[in-house]
């Protein structure tokens, strides 16, 4: 139970499914929910909210996710995420190229949040043009606040409210950093079957790496890093959350049978301490071959793609 | 020697606050100039703390007795200080080279287990460096003068934390 303590970014907004319309979040629920997972400071923290009768207020919920991420892309400064994804990206788009897969490659980032990930490949990834860059989140105000980003230091990307499972342009390649944590059991296999039934080539998805390290390093590194209360609380508990290599390759297996799956850096270390993120990677089992060898010497962190 | 060092220490420190105050607020990829303005910033802050603590220290001196009594009081106590900053400042560098120069694990490690936890014990190795400092028993001027110059250094950055955290996140 303690396991599943939820992130406090996770209950405080609300989309309808269909139309990702938000929708309002009653206070006392959400209140109700964090006690009943015994998390007592988390509720207090809620409990300052504004929340005119009685609905938690929209733009005061958007102003902490904000502050919150910006202090998060710090992080994702500091932990080299974009450079991260790049080493696994650009073996995966020579695959593409190689294997003769029609262009152009839309990489969907999946969650973007600010879209740090997504602009720092347009700005550093050297992609190659027949590459798309698409940050996808429910968040329409992330959305907004990527798109002028991008425009104001002419990144070559785009961002859309949207699931990123539905889009009118079908991914080539779905991305994303410290998301799957947020799915759980049955949702996991949902998130992972929606992706591999999409007709996808791959997908690589990064997160923090389960250690009996992460838990302490994290509460260290985020009590001082983060200002934001939420972004400490929930940083924290999102490395408790982490998923093992696994969960991870094994939900994936199962719901995408299409795919060759493996972790990257999913290995166990005596003391793990250098390798903080793990990615959860998939392609589909006729590019298996030419993916292992593009990778090089980082398909020995790979585990077993299979 | 021992009040240049301080100083000089304080500025660095004022100047990493600059840098700390700024960071996890702008969204940009490309932030050089951000950050170096926001080093730049604290710089001037560190200066502007450290001739207002000589200011005080030189009217301090003035007013006292026994001026070369009390100087010699206050470098005592400098000097004690000194020992515990010096060695808290060899170990950032040290790990601020690693981050710099190393390969991205080792980078990680640097900034997770070194510059993480030690920006969070920064208040306690000033208190700790202001308890050493005085430990021999001091008077009341040189007394009053530290844990002023301690607290004053610890209050910069929270000064430089609040003025970058009322600017608006974009531009
Ligand atoms: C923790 S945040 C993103 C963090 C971000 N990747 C970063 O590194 O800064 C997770 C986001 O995923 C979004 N999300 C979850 N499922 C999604 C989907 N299927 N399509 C688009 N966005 C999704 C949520 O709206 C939420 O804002």
């Amino acid at each position: 139970m303690t396991l599943d303590r939820p992130e406090i970014s996770d209950l405080v907004i609300a989309f309808e499914p269909a139309t990702l319309e938000r929708l309002p979040v009653p206070r006392d629920e959400v209140l109700a929910t964090l006690e009943r997972h015994g998390m007592s400071a988390a509720a207090r923290l809620v409990a300052r909210w504004p929340h005119p009768e009685g609905v938690l207020d929209a733009r005061f919920v958007d102003a902490v996710l904000l502050r919150a991420h910006l202090e998060l892309q710090r992080l994702s400064e500091e932990f080299r995420q974009g450079e991260r994804m790049r080493s696994l990206l650009v073996p995966l788009l020579d695959t593409l190229r190689r294997e003769r897969v029609p262009g152009p490659y839309r990489v969907v980032d999946v969650g973007c949040g600010l879209g740090y990930v997504i602009r720092w490949l347009a700005a550093h990834g050297g992609l190659g043009d027949d590459t798309r860059l698409i940050g996808c989140d429910y968040n329409a105000p992330f959305i907004s606040f990527a798109t002028r980003l991008a425009a104001e230091e002419g990144l070559r990307c785009e961002f859309a409210v949207a699931n990123a499972f539905q889009l009118s342009e079908p991914a080539t390649i779905f991305t994303s950093t410290g998301v799957i944590h947020h799915f759980r059991r049955e949702s996991l296999d949902r998130f992972l079957g929606e992706q591999g039934a999409s007709g996808a080539s791959a997908f690589l998805h990064f997160d923090t790496k389960p250690t009996y390290l992460a838990p302490i390093g994290s509460w260290i590194f985020h009590r001082a890093r983060m200002r934001e209360p939420l972004a400490l609380h929930d940083g924290v508990l999102s490395a408790v959350r982490a998923h093992s290599p696994d969960t991870l390759a094994a939900a994936a297996r199962r719901t995408c049978p299409e795919f060759a799956v493996g972790v990257h850096d999913g290995a166990r270390e005596l003391v793990p301490v250098l390798k903080v993120m793990l990615a959860l990677v998939g392609v589909r089992r006729e590019l298996r071959g030419a993916y292992l060898e593009r990778l090089g010497p980082l398909a020995g962190r790979l585990g077993e793609l299979a | 020697m021992i009040p240049a060092l301080l100083a000089v220490l304080a500025i660095i420190d004022a100047a990493f606050a600059g840098f700390r105050a700024a960071a996890g607020r702008d969204a940009r990829i490309f932030k050089r100039a951000y950050y170096q303005r926001a080093v730049l910033v604290g710089v001037g802050a560190g200066v502007a703390l450290v001739l207002a603590l000589a200011a005080l220290t030189l009217a301090a001196l003035v007013l006292a007795r026994s001026p070369s009594a009390l100087y010699a009081e206050l470098l005592a106590i400098g000097a004690r200080m000194l020992h515990v900053f010096l060695a808290y400042a060899l170990l950032v560098v040290a790990a601020l080279v690693l981050y710099a120069t190393a390969r991205r694990e080792l980078r990680i490690l640097a900034t997770v287990s070194i510059l993480g936890p030690f920006t969070l014990l920064r208040p306690l190795v000033v208190i700790v460096a202001t308890i050493r400092g005085l430990g021999g028993g001091a008077s009341l001027p040189a007394i009053a003068l530290t844990v002023v110059s301690s607290a004053s250094v610890l209050g910069l950055g929270r000064l430089l934390d609040r003025r970058y955290g009322r600017e608006p996140p974009l531009t």
